[in-house]
């Protein structure tokens, strides 16, 4: 640029400083605080967004440690997890599905598949001999062939019913075998 | 050149016994953020003339600037506990002015709004050089006027200009040097008889 082209520039930029600045009209701060003041901010707090982010930070925490437990205990469980179901199916007739989560090891073992509490240990050794168990001496787990489960377990509950009084009871765990096994009681 | 700022915000930080007068930009903020009206009063105070003066060269109307200026601060009011200080107070409420401004010009571009009622309207001192400055000024793009008015009249530095117009630096740079050859041309003829 020329220093006469520099000059004009300085001249038009001072000129456009001097002449170009306005004045707000005189109403307007106090039309905008009027305004202002009739609509007042909620005071900021200035702690609720870090106490915020520090809840948020737990949640996910806990919710985590929760998830990870939960994946880590239904890897250990699965026996327990159908004892469980067993127990709380006491006396019912088996449904498929807890067939399929036993078997979900791919190897056949035989299954607690339901209980029956009271049944006189005559009735009961007209099924199989009672073997001796020392540890648990008043249950003993029934191993019952695939597609007798039904009648087996009626017959159980019925015999149960009609325990009469005084007589020595067992309970009874309904375990699964092969339709090829034999009704069998053994030890629990 | 070095252009003569418009007095700037005071950088002193209160200490309990100064007063609003003396506080920073971004120390009243802070306080208006908390619901201070007061604060924020000072800030509308401090910024009304350069804020009304971006809005009228950018609209090019009294009405408008007005509204765009009184709209702009409400804005601010109501979002200033977003403004989170990490730039700084004079840069966030001008961005939010020229938006009301770039606003209306787009309105007016809707509605097909006769420009030259708009100039007319202007009721600048009736100096001819200021008039002729004011008419030249009318004759840029609102993108070059908005990048005169920023660094030229209102005198902001080129970082700050580019933050408020929210383009680049170097976009600014280079519309400010064509807005002022477009200017010079413009002010010659109005010298030329």
């Amino acid at each position: 640029m020329t220093d006469n082209g520099h000059t004009d520039h300085e001249q038009l930029t001072r000129r456009l400083h001097e002449q170009g600045q306005a004045q707000a009209p005189s109403g307007l701060a106090g039309d905008v605080m009027r305004q202002v003041r009739a609509e007042p901010r909620q005071p900021q707090r200035s702690w609720l967004r870090p106490v915020a982010l520090c809840a948020t930070v737990a949640v996910l925490l806990v919710a985590g440690i929760a998830g990870l437990t939960r994946i880590g205990g239904s890897g250990q469980s699965s026996s327990a997890g159908s004892a469980a179901e067993t127990h709380s199916a006491m006396g019912a007739v088996p449904g498929t599905s807890q067939n399929q989560a036993s078997g979900a090891g791919g190897k056949y073992t035989p299954d607690a598949l339901g209980r029956v509490a009271g049944v006189p240990a005559d009735k009961l050794a007209t099924l199989s001999p009672l073997p001796f168990c020392a540890a648990q001496a008043h249950t003993y787990a029934l191993r019952v062939p695939v597609g007798r489960y039904a009648a087996v377990s009626r017959q159980l509950r019925t015999w149960a019913a009609a325990t009469p009084t005084g007589a020595t009871t067992y309970n009874v765990q309904i375990r699964r075998a092969p339709a090829s096994a034999r009704l069998a009681l053994t030890c629990p | 050149m070095a252009l003569p700022r418009l007095p700037a915000a005071p950088a002193a930080t209160y200490d309990g016994r100064m007063r609003l007068q003396d506080a920073s930009d971004e120390w009243l903020a802070k306080r208006a953020a908390r619901g201070d009206a007061d604060a924020f009063e000072q800030l509308v105070l401090r910024y009304q003339d350069r804020l009304y003066t971006l809005a009228l060269r950018v609209t090019l109307s009294e009405p408008d600037a007005r509204d765009c200026v009184q709209e702009g601060l409400i804005s601010a009011w109501r979002a200033i506990d977003r403004f989170r200080g990490d730039a700084r107070f004079s840069t966030w409420i001008y961005r939010i002015v020229l938006r009301k401004a770039y606003d209306v010009l787009d309105r007016r571009k809707r509605t097909a709004e006769p420009m030259e009622e708009i100039v007319i309207a202007s009721t600048d001192r009736p100096a001819d050089d200021r008039l002729d400055l004011i008419a030249a000024l009318a004759t840029l793009e609102p993108e070059f006027r908005a990048a005169v008015v920023a660094c030229d009249i209102i005198g902001m530095g080129m970082d700050e200009a580019a933050a408020a117009l929210e383009v680049p630096a170097g976009t600014v740079k280079s519309r400010l040097s064509r807005a002022r050859s477009r200017l010079a041309v413009e002010l010659e003829a109005y010298r030329t008889p």
